[in-house]
């Protein structure tokens, strides 16, 4: 069964809130998932006889979310440090990592605070992984490479997480710069 | 140390080893405690990673991103083919309802018009009395997912079943969380309802009741074949029993997602 043009495109649609979600956890804020969004899908529709029918188009839309923000990433290398933090800690209340009754929607905002901070590589997998939902394999088919690389990335990232979330940290990482 | 590797833990913490060498693995973690918690601390990152993007996917995707991707001016004619939402809702979750509108709404622009590549087929129903297997999308879905997101599932099932959604989450006379699950169809028809609950000391998730929701006219009109009465009443009927009368809030719910439900 081939798909048509329409229906491809109606199926794009009902994915776009997953590739949003993907593209604001790589990216960080929604100002920049947003953009990247809509490069990616106008990207996507350029192309669509690239897509193989009968593939997966969640897996080739999550592959073109994240060319699109690695374009974005090198087109604006050096503004990325300075627009990525803020809106991720803004919820993050000061004293979040010592004050013992910490509200849940600050505690996720901590966590998501921590995701932002993982090497782009982790970040990424743990993003089709755990957040999407996608298997080890899968995941290792759209960023095209050995499951085993999916592996050990994962584990790190999560390591580094737990971490990151059990231990008040101290010192002064970016994260306390952006706790003003 | 233990003798797995953390990639092989966190593997088994995501019920991704294939039986036998989960076998292996699990029956190896009786006699270590630091294997135990690292898996322990695996299966938390997982719960709090999705908890921290959980919402994310229920933010509203733009009219233009929908418009550029469909190729239109403005997708009204498409709007008023969704079908209007089912009326009739027990007033105890319709507070949950507003979350679940906008991206039924986009879902319902692609679903309502054309017809979607079929998945594959499940074996058995997507909800069934009783345990539920781990690594099923159900038990992910009641234990990690908000109330009011329809999530996709990979496979449909014979009865057409293709989104699961959590309705409500409430408390029983015990204090034993119980969720309210709907199947829906392909065009975001809710088809089963069922109640599960969490049995905190196995962290099994144990379907208590389900019933099916009659089918709606398929001419995608307004009128609705006004029957799914009584087996909506066996639900209201199953948690009276339980003594589950009251949803949880959303902050609520929220919270005990991010805490693993403790």
């Amino acid at each position: 069964m081939t798909a048509s043009e329409p229906d491809i495109r109606h199926q794009i649609v009902a994915l776009l809130p997953r590739l949003r979600r993907f593209a604001l956890a790589l990216a960080g804020t929604r100002d920049v998932a947003d953009d990247v969004m809509q490069t990616a899908c106008e990207k996507a529709l350029g192309h669509l006889g690239q897509f193989t029918p009968g593939t997966r188009l969640d897996s080739w839309m999550f592959q073109i979310v994240r060319t699109t923000y690695i374009d974005h990433l090198r087109r604006n290398q050096r503004r990325r440090n300075t627009e990525l933090t803020p809106e991720l800690a803004e919820s993050l209340p000061s004293d979040a990592r010592t004050h013992e009754q910490i509200s849940a929607r600050a505690d996720l905002a901590l966590v998501r605070a921590e995701i932002a901070r993982l090497p782009e590589e982790q970040r990424e997998v743990l993003a089709l992984v755990t957040i999407e939902g996608l298997s080890y394999q899968d995941a290792a088919d759209v960023l095209g490479i050995p499951i085993g690389t999916i592996m050990s990335r994962l584990s790190r990232a999560r390591k580094k997480l737990a971490r990151a979330i059990d231990e008040p940290r101290t010192g002064s990482g970016p994260l306390q710069g952006a706790q003003r | 140390m233990s003798r797995f590797s953390d990639e092989t833990l966190m593997a088994y913490a995501d019920g991704a080893l294939p039986p036998a060498e989960a076998a292996e693995v699990g029956a190896a973690l009786e006699n270590d405690a630091e294997a135990r918690a690292t898996v322990e601390s695996f299966r938390s990152t997982a719960t709090l990673a999705r908890a921290a993007f959980a919402d994310m996917a229920a933010e509203p995707v733009s009219d233009a991103l929908v418009r550029t991707v469909l190729g239109t001016e403005a997708p009204a004619a498409s709007v008023t083919n969704f079908p209007p939402a089912r009326k009739a809702r027990p007033p105890l979750w319709r507070s949950m309802l507003p979350l679940a509108a906008s991206i039924a709404l986009v879902l319902g622009l692609a679903a309502a018009l054309f017809l979607r590549q079929p998945a594959p087929v499940l074996q058995g129903p997507v909800m069934a009395l009783g345990p539920i297997p781990s690594g099923t999308a159900l038990a992910e879905i009641l234990e990690t997912r908000p109330s009011g997101t329809p999530v996709a599932l990979q496979e449909r099932d014979a009865q057409g079943s293709e989104h699961l959604m959590i309705v409500a989450t409430l408390r029983d006379r015990n204090g034993r969380i119980c969720r309210e699950v709907e199947a829906l169809d392909k065009t975001m028809q809710a088809r089963l309802a069922g109640i599960a609950c969490r049995d905190s000391a196995s962290r099994t998730w144990i379907v208590e009741g389900t019933a099916r929701i009659a089918a709606s006219s398929p001419s995608g009109g307004s009128d609705f074949v006004p029957s799914g009465a009584e087996e909506k009443d066996a639900l209201e009927g199953l948690l009276s029993i339980l003594g589950a009368t009251k949803a949880l809030p959303p902050e609520e719910e929220q919270r005990l997602i991010a805490h693993g439900w403790r």
